[in-house]
């Protein structure tokens, strides 16, 4: 009881660090990437602060009800999956969180941000099913939903579950708002939609919302983990070197791609949830 | 496969050199030719005003009174109009940029006054006191101009008009000149200069004109007595490349250079060295200091020319005036409706002197014609638009 | 049936790279209909011909805009040379032309990398401006200043390039020739870039003539259009040149057509460096333009044809100088290409006829 409440709160406090400093290191990767120099690796630390002392100019003030909503769902989700609590129910927590943020671009009544919530709804659509095959994956392999008995087996998910780790990590892409897939909200702004789902979202909101990705990216990163635990040490530090590759992956993918639009990405997603993932519960479902 | 077509390109930046300069923080080093700020040699720096004309956005300001020469950094475009347009040569393009600042910033230079050195001819003799010195407006000496046309070519501002045929007319258009002095750097035969007090055109052309007759059968004597060495121009032929630069410069026509052969017609060479300038080889000399006794025979009979033209002058000045006035000679090309507009223009302006001036209407006329002549007819057409009073008010001293 | 909303595009747009304002009509993200407007960044260049004399209009026009800016500079130049009846020396041709075609190269460079942009493609686009960094190098070199050079006047150049330095160009050029390639094989070969341009804006040869578009858009759709033929500027008679055309008249063939641009002016560029007679590079022009003395001019700009026109009025004045800059004549196809699209093509729409909002509007 007394770890899981640890875990919680490490969860709480640490995860915005980390999430902070990845962020800063993707941005000086890319930098690298494109012989530039970058940001200093604090930077979003810098952004998030500034947004915090600008005025608060909102279109409507039910905003900031919705993010805050959208905040805590997420938190919350991550907090349960830090405490070992049970896989769907994460999943299911932030899908309304991230519901949340959709109904908050809705009430801006902003064009850029409806159809920036369109495109979210449409994302939304296309990594659900991976998320909850992944789920299903690991009960099919380890026999439980909880996080509590996933972080303690006796053989690590990889190998098994590896089409539906290549899945997982196609739908990251999404998740982390990367191209090819960063359709709704596009971290340089340099789309058609300015900011997409975050157009009408100012100062001290944005902030919060430039720290819930931090939140998100951490607890994605946990379920990478997951993948590789088997109980030992060396599968942790395993776990933790493959969160971190596959961070940088993502970074790679994102500077190596053009956005693509939410046809492809939509397709895509589910004929990779489909193929990767249904054939992975398959051969689980017959092997195991 | 078509899918990270770029990865190689960027894997290798990932292990280059940043592509950044990290400019202002790391100080560049600026090419040759950049365009950063305009400098001045303020001791090189004349006053003309010739880069004030030149700036498009109206950043220099030329203060011929207070003797300064000011930019406003923030307006220049560093567009170097300036610097190509400077006569003396004495503004140059600087590399670095203006430094940004919070203010508009405007540097202002003092031009120390300075007098020219006068130049000494070929005798070593030096000339008449009030030549290239003063303030006045720019005068030829009509006896020692051979009527190249150096100083037309060389004029920035386009004031000077120099022909030979079918007659020897120099002409000055005192609105455009700047008083720079390149004409008279360049004159060959020192024949230029800014003339004596601030005197009407007519009075100054004849004043040096004058002294510069007495002078001239003084240096002319001189130069009979002097040994005659090789006179006139000589091409040392073995270093000659037959390029025919000197005959394209010649205003005469002197030269002719054809494959292996050079050869100057001596009687037509107004000895102005043009070509020796030219000359690409270095070939040309030019021995200034007549050949024995023909210059000297001329000179008196030159001189008797120049007499009658300007007794001429002296009975007719207002219409000698109006011919040689450039402006005016386009009035009288145009046609009898304008012309005739103009006269009663000119008319209005005459009753309005001596109505509002008190002045006599034989002063009114001669006012009027005066500032006729005086070239500031330029705004003529403007002044038009505003008004026969206007005009009275503006030519009554 | 959906709803239709109206998204309004532009003018401040990070993704636009000028301030062109379009209302779109939309309809669940297909742009059903386009209604463009321009007018934000109007300055009244051309009525400067008041207040500036013909050589400092140089300037003016000059500084119109900053990509086409030596066009616009040589442009007026020709058309001030012309009504003054000013025959400017042959050395001061050929380097306008090698000055021209390297703003070309420098104008599709830049024009690649916000392509790259305007599909999301971060790490292209920043790659490709590095190597546009490489010709801005060169100008500052040559001319003294990386975006605008003043460095034509009447009656020819103000300066000369010495002949190492235009060597050296040549070596630069061919020296980032590799590196071009493999940003453009990029362009060219990559699945998600083929996704976003193969097939979108298709603009057939009969509208294409019909809208009267000009430059490469119109390159693109087959028509072979390019006043570079015509000789009437420049010396690309003796440079031997021929128009670059691609079939297809969707985006990536507009792209192509670019692409190899940039290749076939390195090439001219080694031309015409080698065939440069000596010679001085300026005449010397005095007076004023004749009352009522006119001359028009037309030059291939990079982004298509442009007309200078020039008028005297006797002073130092002129009277008119009107420039009427391609993208005027784009924008008609550009609206006719958004008829039907999707949202997500209309920035890469708006870019493939690379516009030029500040030249439009002066």
């Amino acid at each position: 009881m007394v770890i899981k409440v640890i875990s919680v709160i490490a969860y709480l406090v640490l995860a915005p660090i980390v999430g902070c400093i990845l962020a800063g290191l993707d941005r000086k990767v890319s930098a690298k990437m494109q012989r530039r120099v970058g940001p200093p690796i604090l930077q979003p630390y810098y952004d998030v602060r500034k947004l915090f002392e600008k005025e608060k100019m909102a279109p409507t003030r039910y905003q900031d009800f919705y993010i805050i909503a959208y905040l805590v769902f997420l938190i919350g989700a991550g907090a349960i999956f830090f405490a070992g609590g049970d896989l769907l129910l994460v999943i299911f927590t932030e899908t309304i969180g991230a519901a949340f943020l959709v109904i908050a671009a809705y009430s801006s009544n902003s064009p850029y941000a409806e159809v920036g919530a369109e495109r979210e709804l449409l994302q939304m659509m296309a990594y659900e099913p991976m998320m909850l095959l992944t789920a299903v994956g690991f009960y099919m392999f380890h026999g439980s939903f909880t996080v509590d008995d996933l972080v303690k087996p006796d053989t690590m998910a990889f190998l098994p579950m590896i089409g539906l780790f290549i899945g997982f990590i196609y739908i990251l892409t999404i998740k982390f708002r990367k191209s090819p897939f960063d359709l709704s909200m596009s971290h340089h702004a340099h789309q058609e939609l300015v900011r997409g789902v975050t157009t009408e979202f100012v100062g001290r909101t944005m902030g919060w919302i430039e720290v819930s990705h931090w939140y998100e990216n951490i607890f994605l990163l946990g379920f990478i983990f997951l993948f590789f635990c088997n109980g030992t040490v060396w599968g942790c530090v395993i776990g933790a070197l493959v969160c971190i590759a596959a961070y940088f992956l993502e970074v790679f993918i994102d500077n190596s791609f053009a956005r693509m639009k939410w046809q492809f990405a939509f397709k895509s997603a589910w004929i990779v949830a489909i193929v990767l993932g249904m054939v992975n519960i398959f051969i689980l479902q017959l092997v195991f | 496969m078509g899918v990270f077509t770029i990865g190689k390109v960027l894997v290798d930046s990932l292990f280059k050199k940043t592509a950044c300069r990290m400019y202002p923080v790391v100080p560049r080093e600026w090419e040759e030719r950049t365009r950063g700020a305009v400098g001045i040699d303020i001791d090189g720096c004349v006053l003309c005003g010739m880069c004030q004309r030149a700036c498009p956005t109206n950043a220099i300001t030329v203060d011929r009174k207070a003797a300064t020469w000011s930019i406003e950094r923030m307006n220049c475009i560093q567009c170097r109009g300036c610097v190509d347009s400077c006569p003396p040569k004495c503004l140059i393009m600087e590399q670095k940029y203006t430094e940004p600042n919070v203010e508009k910033v405007i540097d202002t230079f003092d031009i120390p006054q300075k007098k020219k050195a006068p130049k000494k001819d070929a005798e070593g003799k030096a000339p008449a006191a009030d030549a290239a010195g003063g303030d006045g407006p720019l005068t030829c000496d009509e006896e020692t101009c051979v009527y190249c046309g150096l100083c037309a070519k060389a004029c920035p501002a386009d004031a000077l008009e120099v022909t030979r045929k079918p007659e020897k007319v120099w002409k000055v258009d005192e609105e455009a000149c700047v008083k720079c002095g390149v004409c008279i750097d360049k004159c060959p035969k020192d024949s230029l200069s800014f003339g004596g007090a601030a005197a009407p055109a007519e009075k100054a052309e004849k004043a040096p004109a004058e002294e510069a007759k007495e002078e001239a059968p003084a240096e002319k004597a001189e130069a009979a007595a002097a040994p005659a060495a090789e006179a006139g121009l000589a091409c040392a032929v073995d270093d000659c490349v037959f390029c025919g630069a000197c005959a394209e410069a010649c205003p005469v026509d002197a030269i002719k250079v054809e494959d292996g052969s050079w050869e100057v017609d001596k009687d037509t060479c107004i000895e102005c060295s043009a070509c020796v300038d030219q000359c690409p080889a270095n070939c040309l000399t030019m021995n200034v200091g007549g050949e024995g006794a023909a210059p000297a025979e001329e000179a008196p009979a030159e001189e008797a020319k120049d007499e009658a033209p300007a007794e001429d002058k002296k009975e007719a000045p207002a219409e000698a005036m109006m011919e040689k006035a450039p402006r005016v000679h386009r009035f009288a090309e145009m046609d009898t409706e304008l012309k005739e507009r103009i006269d009663g223009f000119l008319g209005e302006v005459k009753e309005n002197l001596v109505k509002d001036h008190g002045m006599s209407e034989e002063e009114a006329s001669k006012r009027v014609e005066a500032a006729l002549v005086a070239s500031r007819v330029k705004r003529f057409p403007y002044l038009m638009g505003r008004g026969a009073k206007s005009m009275a008010d503006e030519i009554k001293d | 049936m959906g709803k239709k909303t109206i998204i309004p595009f532009g003018p401040q747009h990070p993704v636009l790279p000028e301030p062109i304002h379009l209302d779109l009509v939309v309809e669940d993200e297909t742009v059903v209909e386009a209604i463009p407007s321009i007018g934000y960044i109007h300055r009244g260049l051309e009525k400067l011909v008041e207040k500036k004399d013909y050589n400092q209009m140089v300037y003016v026009v000059e500084r119109i805009c900053g990509i086409c800016s030596f066009g616009h500079g040589w442009g007026a130049c020709l058309a001030i040379e012309g009504a003054m009846n000013v025959e400017i020396p042959e050395r001061a041709e050929y380097l306008r032309t090698i000055l021209h075609e390297l703003g070309r190269i420098h104008s599709h460079l830049l024009w690649l990398g916000l392509m790259a942009d305007g599909f999301g493609f971060e790490s292209l686009f920043n790659h490709c401006w590095r190597v546009r960094e490489t010709v801005l190098d060169l100008f500052e070199k040559n001319t003294g200043g990386r975006v605008v050079f003043s460095i034509c006047k009447v009656g020819g150049m103000r300066q000369d390039i010495s002949d190492e330095n235009l060597k050296e160009m040549v070596e630069v050029l061919n020296g980032i020739k590799k590196e071009i390639k493999s940003l453009t094989d990029v362009f060219i070969n990559d699945t998600s870039v083929k996704n976003r341009m193969v097939g979108v804006g298709v603009l057939t040869k009969e509208e294409a003539e019909e809208l009267c578009a000009v430059g490469p858009t119109v390159r693109g759709s087959g028509v072979a259009q390019d006043l570079r033929l015509t000789d009437t500027h420049g010396v690309y008679g003796k440079l031997g040149f021929e128009p670059i055309v691609e079939e297809a008249g969707d985006c990536m063939a507009r792209t192509k057509v670019r692409i190899r641009e940039v290749f076939q002016s390195i090439e001219l560029i080694e031309k015409a460096v080698s065939m440069i007679p000596e010679g001085p590079v300026a005449v010397n022009v005095k007076g004023n333009v004749e009352d009522g003395a006119e001359y028009m001019v037309r030059l291939e700009q990079p982004r298509g044809e442009a007309f200078y026109y020039a008028r005297g009025a006797g002073s130092k004045f002129l009277k008119r100088m009107r420039v009427r800059t391609p993208t005027n004549m784009n924008i008609p196809a550009l609206v006719k290409t958004l008829q039907g699209c999707d949202l997500a093509d209309v920035p890469i729409l708006v870019l493939t006829i690379d516009p030029c909002i500040s030249c439009t509007e002066r």
